[in-house]
Formats: C-alpha cells, structure tokens, sequence
C-alpha cells in the first residue's frame, strides 16, 4: 500500500485477550483465534469473484479483474490475495460466500456494532461474541481492562496493543504504575495494573502500527505458551465508495494488505498455525453494480476469508443465490444466504472445544444457528 | 473554579477564575484574538497575533489543492526514474503545504487563548460534522472546515451550521459527494457515465440531524442524494466541465431535475434545494433530541441525567435552535451538575499545558524544521498519540464521547509519557504545588504528592490523578 | 415439507410416473444449495450435476445408482427424510478447491538471487552468533536470539538457534532459517533478504517483511574473522536516530 496516499496514521489497531492465569486457568486451551475487522464494507465478489456464475459479467464488468486466479469451476480469488491462494493449496484455508449478520440496514456504524456484539440489533449488547465464547471456554485472564474493541468485551484480560511513539519519554517505573494505582479506583485502577504486568512481555514486541506490523506482533504474542489466545486487527478503509478499482485500485490495495496480514501472521505463528483459526468480519459487502463514481454502496451478503491450521480441506462454502436481477437483494445487493453467526460459532467450536448448542444459546442467545463445523475444519 | 475545566481548558497563567457569571457572559458576547507562537523553546515565550498569511482563505486553498493535482499528473507523466519522482512530488507536497500551518494552530489555540467555552464548543461540533482525510485533497480543505464552517458560525443558528458544513468542500470531498451527479443531468445524459453517490445523503440524516430514530427510509436517503446532486467540485478525477477560478460548489449541469420527496417534504429543483433540506432536518424535533443528548454527553458526561438533556433539548426548541442559547443552556446544566466528565486526551493535555505553563507543539515558523527528532512537537504527530487526529482518514462518526471509549492501557501509559515529556522538555513554570493549590484534589492525591519526593514523579502523579482526568 | 407432499401427490395423478419421480427429486433438491433448475419433471444436465454434488457431499448410499434410470429409488429415499436432516446436510454446500500450483510458486518469501554479487571468498566458517538490541530511551539490553551460523561460500547459513521474547521462546523453531537468505559481500556488507525491515517514515516505524536489504555494516576494523570475539554494530536506520540499535555477535568462529 502506498504510504504517500494515506498520510496519517493508518488507523490500524491489535487487541490481545486471553491471557492464561497461572493456576486459574481449569483446562489449557491450545486454539487460537484471530479475528480481522475490515471496516467499511468489504466487497466480496471483488475479492471473490464467481466467474461460474454467468450473470457476473452482466452485472460487474468493470469491477472484476482480468487475471482472478480460479480455485474452482465457480469461483476465482482476487489476484492480490496471492499468500491466501497459497494457503488454499496447502489445505490451511477456506473461504464462505454470501455471508451477512442478519442486519440490513447498511449503517457503518450501526453494522460494525453487530458484527462484534453478535446479535442482529445494534447497540443491544456490552459484550461481544468473541469475549462471550472466551467466558464460556474458561479463558481466564490477568486484570479486566475495559478496551475499545466491542467484540472481546465480556472476557477478561484483555489487552490493547498499540505502541506509544513519543520520543524522550520512557517505560513508566512499576513503582510509579503503583502508586497510580492506588490514587484511582475501578476499572481506571486495574489499567494501570494491567501496564505494569505487562510491560515486560509487550516491550519486546516491535513498535510497529501498520496491520502487516501488527500481525507481526500478534502471531508472536499469540506464539507463546502463555501469550493470549485471541487477537482482533482492525483494518480500515474498505468503504469504496467511489473508483474502487478492479485489478489496481483502493479495494486491490487492501486486499493485498488482508493478504499480507494473514501471511504474516502465518509465519510469526510457526508452530502454533496448527492450532490456529484466522477469520475477517466485515459489517456488510457491497452493492453488486457499480455506481455513479465507479464505486459501490453498502451492500448485504460478502465473503469471510478463513486461514490457518485448523482447517482440513479447502472449500468454498456457499449457498449460492445468484446474481441475476430477481436474485438479489432488495434489487441491488448479493443476497446473504448463509448467516454469519454461523462462521463464528464454528470457529471458536473448532478452537476452544465447545459445543455448539450451548454456544448458540450462550455466545448467540439463538436457537437457529446452523452448525458447520464440520464443513470447514472437518 | 470547575467552570474553566468543565467548558474550558484551565487554568493557564493568564485566566481569571475568580468570577464563573461574568467569565461566562464574556465567552459568550466577547471575541478574543488569535494568538499563537512561532517557535517552541523552553526560554521563549513569545506569544504573537496569529499572522494571517498562515490561514489562507477558501478560494486560495482550493487553488493551491487544485494546481497540486495538476502539478502531480505532471510529475506521473514525467519521463524522470521513480526517485526523482518521488523526490519531485515531495517538493510539490511541500510547496502547497497548508495542513501544517492549521495543524500548529489547531493545538496552539486551546493552550494559548482565552476564548475557552468557544474553543470547546467548536471540537464538539468540529467532531459532530466529522471530516477526515480520504484524498489528498482535505490535507487543504480540513483547516478552512475548522475555521469557516465550525468556529466562525456559532453564534446564529444550528440550521446555518449545519447548511455551511454540508456544503462546505472538506465535507464534499469527504463523503465522496463530489462524484455524486444526477441520473437524468444534462453531465450524464451525454456521457453515460455518471451516477448517484448516497454517501453523504445517508449520514446527513444518519449523523448530523435526525439520526436512525427518525425512521427515514431508503428512498428518503435517495431522493436526499438526488437534491445533493452536482455539488462539489473533483480534484482527483478530471471532468469535461472547467473548473472555475473561484470555488463554486455547486454545478447545475450535474445535479438531478424534477421534485424531490425526504421526509414527506417536497424539493423543487435547484440549488436552493439544499438549505431548504437541511432546514427541513434542523427543525425536525428528532434533531433536537439527538443533539442535545450528544452535547450533555461531551459536556456533563456519561452520567448525564434525563433532566439535563431535557434542559438543553428545551432551550433548543423555545429557541429554534439558537445555538448561543443551546450553549448556554449546556454552559448551566453542566455547571450545575454533580457528574464528573472524563476529559478527552486532548482536552487533558491542553488542560495540563495550560495549568503547568509549559509549552508543546512546534511553532509556526518551525516548518522547514518538521523532521526533526523531536517528534512530539509535530502537532500531527501529538494528534496521533493521542488518538485524536482530525487530519486523519477516519469513520464519520466521530471521536467517542464515552469514557469507556478512552480507558485503555496505551491510553493511559501515553499519558504517562506525555506528563513525562512536558516536565523534561516542556519547561512548565508553575511548580507542582502552586497547581495543587489552584486544582485543589482530593486528599488522597495530595497525601500521595506530599510522601513523594522526585520532582517529575511528583508532576506525573498530578498530571495523572483522577483528579485531573476527569471534572 | 408440506408443499412437497402436495406436489409429490397433485403430479401423480396427473402425469406418468417417472416424470412425478424426477419432479420429487428436483423439488426436494430445490430446497439445497445444489440448484437442479426449473422443478418440470424433465431430467436434464443441471438436474444430474446437482444431485451428484448432492449425493457426494451428503455421503449417503442409494440402491442402484445415482442416474435417471433408478429415480423411482432416489425419490424414495427423499421423501423417507422427513425430518428434513439428510436434506439439512445440503443446506450449505462445498466448492471443492483445487488450484494450479505452479502458478503460486514465485511466492517463497526466502528466494533471493545472489548472481551478479561479488560475494566474500575467504574460508568457510562456523561460529555462535547473538543478537542483541539496545533500547537508547531504557537503558537495557536484551538478548534475542542466539544459536550456530555458518559462512559457506560466502552465505550466512543459520543453524540451530532460539529467538526469544523477553524470557519467552518463540514456538518457530526454523525462523531465522526460513526468512534469512543472506550472504556477505567481499567488502564486507551483508546483502539478501531479511524476516523484517524498519522501514522509518516522518509518521513512526513500520514493519515491511520480507525484505531485500543491503546492510552497511561491516566486521571492525577491516574485513577478517577474527578468533576471538568479533561484533558487528547494525547502525541506525532512521534518519533521526531512531529509539534502539541492534548488534550481532559472532563468537568462537572455527575455520570449517
């Protein structure tokens, strides 16, 4: 990504939960998860794009790349997502087509709420169904820490990551942190708790903001025995509203940063990509058309990209609607045929060991969530 | 005494906070210059009117934003290697800088100048009518929306606010309605290849005035997009028509013919059409509400009571949305209230300059020197680790006005860092206790100041009490 | 459910059998993700792919065979589920992927092309190596990894080594070794690619892996391998200054 053209900070940030308690923590969970939030609304039939399906180029002709990589008869992968591509072929990934939340009222705000609260209503919720499904896999942790990510509130030790970079000030003293703890109260107390515990393990890690920097230091932290266990990067920028771009473009460029990032985070895991699911979220797709400034609206259904060693074979799952006129939704989005909630569940079922009806009633609270654990991690 | 912290920004060496009544009445009626300095040096402490040739006005804005993206189409064609042309277009970014000059100033005011309520009425609302930097051409257009379409009109009505902010260019190009061009204009029916753009049509009601509550439909946000049709002008994307050598916002030859129907309203075409839509939405009872609850959020704070926000929501509709009477009203309720207020970064380290009489952030003459190693004088920087950059590429709905948004450990260990730097490089004149005087904590922090013995701890603790988090 | 049975009965009193039984399986595969197309009693090409992808991903058995010919049998077995879980298996379905590789082969992160450099002639040699970083705004050092590297013709070779964290090994145990193709130069340099580059902008320090890097620092003084302790210092990369400085150690080094 050109640097140039996004002078400011990229707006990128890194939470790790799920710190391990010496003997607190009742079982050793292995799993891993890492979450992506592509804010703004990623385009999944740019990043995936159903060449089988002959209405596409009706449909989208200047919006699709020339040189998609074909992964089947049906679908095809952006060229930027070329480190994805290569997960495909080792059986680490996995895509899921015409996926949505529940929620169509194609609010930013509104959508990225639910995509972390985990319901179909905005704003309903102060946890988020990832801190939820931590709860109830018993991934206890060091001091609460109430953080910006919606999507992990609910468990406990959570941590933000985002290195300060402001030279001629240096590590707080623990003394110090100490005796600030002790002048507030609360929540506003354990912080300053949770900096001084903390210190020594996120002082190694590299000052990077960047989200290829921050996979970086993620698949580290998330490496070590007693690191945590979930990550959420959040990546921003993918509300192309106009000139998104087919081959080159915004939307190409921050597919190759998705790509880079789960790349990175391969490696930086080494041996615990075994045991590891990455996943992105994103609060909708986007319009199949494009629109008066060669971009797209909000949409409905999209792509989830899943990678990682937890996967057994690749596939694209889907539910396929269709991209004719009659097909979609409300006349201009792909219709989300496959309920997101249902990617979720799977996954921390497939890391955290958990059963599935007591996920959907208790991270969820829903009765009708499909289970498809099988169809991804086999 | 918490009048200046709770509307203001403190206590700085040349406030007066002896009388709340008058001090306020003068915020309100008063004009205060505009101050700021030229250099950022422990000794100096030369304060200046701000020189006017560093706040360029719109029309020179627009033409600096425009022969940039003449002069790097240029560069791209040029026959010279990749570094000469990065090279090239480093000088060029150089040459057409404004957004340094409005980023010094920017955190400069809130440190140096006496007109504090209006200061921090006009973040409120800069950060209401969010703006940010998705192309290159906001670098320009962001310090203009700051001065002309934020702090220059609160003292009429929300209705001209919120109509000048709609139309102003940094919100055009932001929410990309500057591609945004009619179906059926005269632009499209020869070319084809033009459309509606609904950006800046759904967060108009979204964000800035009646809110979701209001139940607008998709239609409502389409026809709005239709009435928004033409206005703006493109920097990044060369159309047919010339662009004039003033700015013109609105271009009749892109926007959308016949009626438009938002909200059971009828909009006959024409330019007129959007400040008649944007009145229709100031008057709707909806905006009212969802105002005057975000303005007792941001200023009494989370626990702000439903008589409070009623208060504010009364003064509005008696009013008609007067804002100098909104804003008293907030000044009242939030002067009366027993809710403490969890102080943005911004806010608190202004509050922390000002109270300690130090000095950060570079100076205006100090452009030449902006690479330096000191980097937290770089006002954007400063912005960065605070988290509150408003040059930045960011979501339209603004910075949280929650605490929970704001209590996190890189918060809080930047601001660890921050009262750091300020004590070693900052050269702050008030000693430790004649803040502690002034402030007056709780006892706690001040047994914890009294048993610690290390000047710059000492400066820290008080920079990080919970007293001076919050107010 | 009960509008199938309402079609199974309305069209078997009206036409033949085997058009009612092909209608019975394209309506019950109208209700999965395998589309068999317009439910009209005919067997086409859309209605055979469907219920082969139906069948080979349900994994279920049909007595005599998937084709036309046995559609009174499938019929049978659809309409038994009436509980709709066979037909819930369906609900989703799975794209196999199966891509052409060789397309994906110009991705090794590790593949840097040495022609072309004058690399180092000497001796080949094994040494420890240590890699330290000092942290200019703490006043500590710490110690990040450290294992055997061997010079062969000219290239750094990592052997066994740990790469820590703080007190905490990192899981990959073939880190260096996998993202480090790197060799030394006759003058001394060090050229290839390295696991990460700090690449300094005016905004802060970015990561940028993996990255070709040609490395100015050089043994002190001169070129040799000395047979004691040599340290190599990894000068600022910032323009600024910058916050740390790193230092590779290479220690016990024996001709090979």
């Amino acid at each position: 990504m050109k640097r140039r053209e996004f002078l400011a900070a990229s707006g990128a940030t890194l939470a790790l939960a799920g710190y391990p308690v010496h003997g607190f923590t009742q079982s050793s969970v292995d799993g891993r998860v890492v979450v992506i939030i592509l804010e703004g609304g990623m385009d999944g039939l740019t990043a995936v794009p159903p060449v089988g399906d002959p209405d596409l180029f009706r449909q989208r002709r200047n919006l699709t790349a020339s040189n998609a990589l074909e992964i089947n008869p049906f679908f095809a992968i952006h060229p930027s997502l070329k480190h994805f591509g290569a997960m495909l072929s080792r059986n680490e990934a996995a895509i899921v087509h015409a996926t949505a939340m529940p929620y169509t009222r194609r609010s930013h705000f509104e959508g990225q709420n639910v995509v972390e609260n985990g319901t179909p209503e905005p704003f309903s919720q102060a946890t988020g169904w990832l801190g939820r499904a931590m709860d109830l896999a018993g991934i206890a942790g060091r001091a609460m820490a109430l953080d910006t990510p919606l999507i992990i509130r609910g468990a406990t030790g959570i941590d933000n990551f985002y290195p300060a970079s402001i030279v001629g000030s240096s590590t707080p003293e623990a003394s110090l942190l100490a005796t600030l703890e002790n002048m507030h109260q609360g929540e506003d107390a354990e912080i300053f708790a949770t900096i001084r515990n903390n210190a020594p393990q996120v002082a190694e890690l590299p000052r990077v903001r960047d989200p290829e920097g921050l996979a970086l230091a993620a698949g580290r932290a998330l490496s070590l025995s007693d690191g945590p266990r979930v990550a959420v990067i959040r990546i921003p920028e993918f509300d192309t509203h106009a000139n998104q771009g087919a081959d080159a473009g915004p939307h190409a460029r921050l597919l190759e940063v998705v790509d880079q990032t789960i790349e990175t985070l391969r490696i930086e895991l080494g041996n615990t990509w075994q045991d590891t699911i990455v996943l992105t979220a994103t609060e909708f797709g986007r319009t199949v058309r494009v629109n008066g400034s060669d971009g797209t609206d909000h949409g409905f259904g999209s792509v989830s990209l899943l990678a990682g060693g937890l996967i057994n074979t690749a596939t694209v799952l889907a539910r396929w609607p269709g991209l004719a006129q009659r097909d979609l939704f409300e006349s201009r989005d792909l219709m989300a045929t496959l309920d997101f909630r249902a990617v979720c569940a799977a996954c921390v079922e497939a890391a955290f060991g958990l059963d599935h009806d007591e996920v959907a009633e208790k991270v969820f609270f829903a009765r009708d969530i499909d289970p498809i654990r099988a169809l991804l991690f086999g | 005494m918490r009048h200046l912290r709770k509307l203001g920004f403190g206590f700085g060496a040349s406030d007066d906070w002896s009388d709340p009544e008058s001090w306020l009445e003068s915020q309100l009626t008063n004009t205060f210059p505009q101050l700021g300095y030229a250099e950022v040096s422990a000794m100096e402490r030369n304060v200046v009117a701000w020189p006017s040739e560093y706040s360029p006005d719109l029309n020179e804005r627009v033409r600096r934003a425009i022969s940039l993206v003449e002069e790097r189409q240029n560069v791209a064609q040029s026959d010279a290697s990749a570094s000469e042309k990065e090279r090239q277009e480093r000088a060029l970014f150089d040459k057409y800088e404004t957004r340094w000059y409005d980023q010094v100033r920017f955190l400069q005011a809130p440190m140096l100048e006496s007109n504090h309520f209006r200061l921090r009425l006009s973040h409120f609302w800069l950060n209401h009518f969010t703006v940010g930097l998705n192309t290159i051409a906001n670098l320009y257009l962001i310090g203009s929306f700051v001065k002309d379409a934020i702090y220059d009109k609160l003292d009429g009505s929300f209705a001209d606010l919120f109509y000048g902010a709609s139309s102003h260019p940094a919100m055009l190009t932001y929410l990309d309605n500057i591609y945004n061009v009619g179906e059926n204009s005269e632009f499209n029916r020869s070319c084809g290849c033009a459309g509606l753009n609904d950006n800046l049509a759904r967060e108009l009601m979204e964000l800035h005035s009646v809110s979701p509550s209001r139940r607008y439909t998709e239609d409502d946000i389409r026809d709005a997009a239709k009435i928004l049709a033409g206005w703006g002008s493109s920097y990044e994307r060369v159309l047919p028509e010339p662009i004039s050598d003033h700015f013109q916002p609105y271009y009749r030859t892109r926007a959308e013919p016949g009626e438009k129907t938002v909200l059971g309203r009828t909009f006959e075409p024409g330019p007129g059409a959007l400040r008649d839509l944007t009145d229709h939405l100031a008057a709707d009872p909806m905006t009212a509400d969802f105002l005057s609850r975000k303005l007792a959020l941001h200023f009494v704070g989370d626990a702000a009571t439903e008589d409070e926000i009623k208060e504010i929501r009364t003064a509005w509709l008696d009013s008609e949305g007067d804002l100098p009477t909104v804003h008293r009203a907030v000044a009242n309720v939030s002067l009366n209230s027993e809710s403490s207020k969890f102080l943005w970064p911004m806010t608190w380290l202004s509050q922390l300059v000002r109270i300690s009489d130090s000095r950060l952030c570079a100076g205006f003459a100090q452009f030449e020197q902006r690479f330096f190693t000191d980097a937290t004088r770089m006002p954007g920087d400063i912005m960065d680790e605070l988290g509150m950059n408003f040059w930045s590429s960011r979501q339209p709905d603004g910075f949280s006005d929650r605490k929970v948004d704001w209590v996190s450990s890189e918060h809080f260990e930047r601001r660890v860092r921050f009262a750091q730097i300020l004590f070693r490089f900052g050269n702050p004149r008030r000693s430790v206790d004649d803040m502690v005087d002034i402030l007056q904590p709780s006892e706690t922090t001040k047994a914890t100041l009294t048993s610690t013995t290390s000047r710059e701890e000492r400066f820290v603790l008080l920079a990080c009490s919970k007293d001076f988090f919050e107010v | 459910m009960i509008r199938f049975l309402f079609i199974l009965i309305s069209f078997v009193t009206f036409g033949g059998q085997a058009q009612a039984d092909v209608r019975c399986i394209q309506a019950y595969l109208a209700e999965t993700a395998f589309d068999p197309g317009p439910v009209d009693g005919l067997w086409g090409a859309k209605t055979a792919a469907a219920l082969e992808g139906f069948i080979a991903q349900t994994g279920i058995e049909i007595e005599g065979g998937e084709d036309r010919s046995n559609s009174d049998q499938i019929c049978a077995v659809f309409s038994a589920d009436t509980d709709g879980n066979l037909q819930a298996l369906g609900k989703y379905r799975s794209y196999p992927v199966a891509i052409d590789t060789d397309l994906l082969a110009e991705i090794d992160p590790t593949y840097f092309d040495f022609s072309g450099f004058d690399l180092y002639q000497g001796p080949d040699y094994a040494c420890r190596f240590a890699t330290y970083t000092t942290w200019v705004t703490r006043s500590d050092t710490y110690r990040s990894a450290s294992g055997v590297v061997e010079i062969i013709d000219g290239r750094l070779v990592f052997g066994r080594h740990t790469y820590t964290i703080g007190d905490n090994p990192i899981a990959n145990e073939s880190y260096l070794q996998d993202l480090s193709n790197l060799a030394i130069l006759a003058t001394g340099q060090i050229v290839g690619r390295t696991p990460y580059f700090w690449d300094y902008t005016h905004q802060g320090r970015v990561a940028r892996r993996p990255h070709d890097v040609v490395l100015s620092f050089r043994y002190e003084p001169g070129f040799r391998f000395p047979d004691g302790r040599s340290i190599l210092r990894i000068p600022e990369l910032s323009p600024d200054g910058g916050e740390f400085h790193g230092t590779v150690e290479l220690s016990g080094c024996r001709e090979l």
